[in-house]
């Protein structure tokens, strides 16, 4: 059995009349890299405020490191690094200075760890440039500087990509595909660039309107995204009754709206209209198609939008 | 905890503009002596002065180190999320303007007595009542103490750094007139108030207002200051421990 980094148990927060969160249960192992996906207002960000102690949850309760009572879940803590929402520093000191503030703060005693990790982030050359002068990508860096310098086992990341170019994103995937294949470091992202995050993730949790919809690992996901024949017929049982008798295949699925998911023939669709025509089936169409995160995302949520 | 107010020193400390404030003060201490204090002024006099001015460094120092900046700025998600409890958040947050207080004040008492001392008419200052004002100094701490605790609590609840200042300026200076006027034209009941007011207290304990200093006022005095610093903190950790921080 995994080591689980992270369990929460019917999670709920309400804002007024507002449910933020809704019964929350999500199952976080040693070593995942784990893709929160939603749409604005989901309940993401709400999710990693109430895990890293930020708000309170009204009931459920959380599992961090196998730790539940309210001191020994601030302990575990110490071991997360997160970035939730913009990063903030004092505006008046420099990136450098914040972050030997925190160094002595987090009770780190090598005083050359600062310069590591801006150096890691890309940030050894911004001297004395104090943090309000910072621009959002490099504002990003230095939160991701934070959340790496006290090599945390869990990182916590709220939209962190956001503000950066695209060389900031290259590296910052890289810094995280790193950390978690040589220190094993667990991971929860959260992010609207949903291809970014399909190249990181390694289970992904899908959440709707406070609701977590649907858990899955990364191989699954790409089971179920993997190409296929969409075919449109007048009468579905039919044309499942040959596809197993007369072409041998069982490896298709029914969907609503007459169509059928064909995962066999990929090359070869006139196989497939020649048995069904034969047999009197009217063919709609066929087409071949493949889903991707974004379109899987979409039809879990049953068509939103601003994903 | 430690760690943590380690780390505010650190920055604190390291401000330009804290130490800029320093400086203004000092200059301001030794212009006042400079001015108004000469062979006419006696020492309890400057005294009363000293002791009237502390407070008001005090509330100058909190306006750089104050919690309004940190929830303004965003950064107690910082310290919060790295997993430092409310409670002691909340301590940590009354520990630190006090100790930046006190290095303050010591500093500023330093160059005020001393110009004092140059521009007093010789023979008005003793020994005796050096050591009568250091007394008077150390029974007010406590009541100093409450103040900060009060401004660390009210700085939680406005939030904005420009209504916490007016609003902590403004009951610290008129509270005292105000309730004497309720005094005057509402009920004599309300001098129970006035006599526990942290500044009618403070006052009481400069040599001006009271120039016999006696076992039983020092107690009161240092009693109620702790009263009101548990009092005001436990409030301020309740209504911590339920604000959502952004």
């Amino acid at each position: 059995m995994k080591d689980l980094v992270l369990h929460t148990k019917n999670l709920t927060k309400k804002y007024k009349n507002h449910i933020a969160l809704d019964n929350v249960n999500i199952k976080i192992n040693r070593g995942d890299i784990y893709g929160l996906v939603g749409k604005n207002g989901a309940g993401k960000t709400t999710l990693m405020r109430i895990i890293t102690g930020l708000s309170l949850q009204d009931s459920g309760e959380i599992e961090l490191f196998s730790k539940t009572s309210k001191d020994e879940l601030n302990k575990e803590r110490m071991r997360t690094g997160c970035i939730i929402e913009t990063p903030s520093f004092f505006p008046y000191l420099s990136g450098k200075k914040n972050l030997e503030y925190y160094r002595i703060q987090k009770g780190i005693p090598e005083k050359d760890c600062v310069d590591k990790v801006l150096n890691t982030v890309g940030l050894s050359d911004t001297g004395n440039k104090k943090f309000k002068h910072y621009s959002l990508g490099m504002k990003q860096r230095l939160g991701l500087a934070l959340a790496l310098i006290a090599s945390p086992d869990f990182l916590i990341l709220d939209e962190p990509i956001n503000g950066l170019d695209p060389v900031g994103i290259v590296m910052f995937r890289d810094i995280l595909k790193k950390l978690n294949r040589e220190k094993n470091t667990t991971i929860l992202i959260s992010s609207h660039i949903l291809g970014e995050l399909s190249q990181l993730a390694t289970t992904y949790g899908f959440i709707d309107n406070g609701k977590l919809i649907e858990q899955i690992s990364a191989k699954n996901l790409e089971e179920k995204c993997r190409e296929y024949l969409s075919v449109k017929v007048d009468d579905t049982a039919h044309a499942s009754l040959i596809l197993e008798k007369n072409l041998n295949c069982t490896s298709y699925q029914v969907l609503p709206d007459n169509e059928i998911k064909i995962f066999k023939y990929l090359d070869k669709p006139e196989i497939i209209s020649e048995a069904f025509v034969k047999d009197g089936i009217k063919l709609y169409s066929i087409s071949k198609a493949n889903a991707n995160l974004e379109n899987y995302f979409i039809d879990l949520i049953g068509g939103g939008i601003n994903a | 905890m430690l760690n943590y107010i380690k780390a505010e020193l650190y920055k604190d400390l390291n401000r330009l503009s804290y130490k800029i404030t320093i400086l203004i003060l000092v200059l301001l201490s030794v212009t006042a002596n400079v001015l108004f204090t000469g062979p006419k002024v006696t020492a309890l006099e400057s005294m009363y002065m000293a002791m009237n001015c502390l407070p008001a460094v005090v509330f100058l120092i909190m306006m750089y180190i104050d919690v309004t900046e940190e929830l303004k700025d965003k950064t107690l998600r910082n310290t919060l999320t790295s997993g430092l409890s409310r409670e002691k958040l909340y301590i940590s947050k009354l520990i630190i303007p006090i100790i930046i207080s006190f290095i303050t004040c010591i500093f500023i008492l330093v160059f005020f007595v001393g110009s004092t001392l140059l521009f007093l008419k010789s023979g008005n200052l003793s020994s005796a009542i050096l050591t009568n004002l250091l007394l008077r100094l150390l029974c007010a701490i406590p009541l100093y103490i409450a103040a900060i605790s009060f401004g660390v609590l009210l700085s939680f609840i406005l939030k904005n750094q420009y209504a916490f200042a007016y609003t902590y300026i403004g009951i610290f200076a008129l509270m005292g007139t105000f309730i004497k006027l309720l005094c005057a034209f509402v009920s004599n009941k309300f001098y129970g108030i006035y006599n526990i007011l942290i500044t009618t207290n403070i006052s009481v304990l400069t040599p001006v207002k009271n120039s016999n200093l006696t076992s039983l006022q020092m107690l009161h005095s240092i009693g109620l200051g702790f009263a009101y610093t548990i009092i005001f903190t436990i409030i301020g950790i309740i209504i911590f421990r339920k604000i959502e921080i952004k």
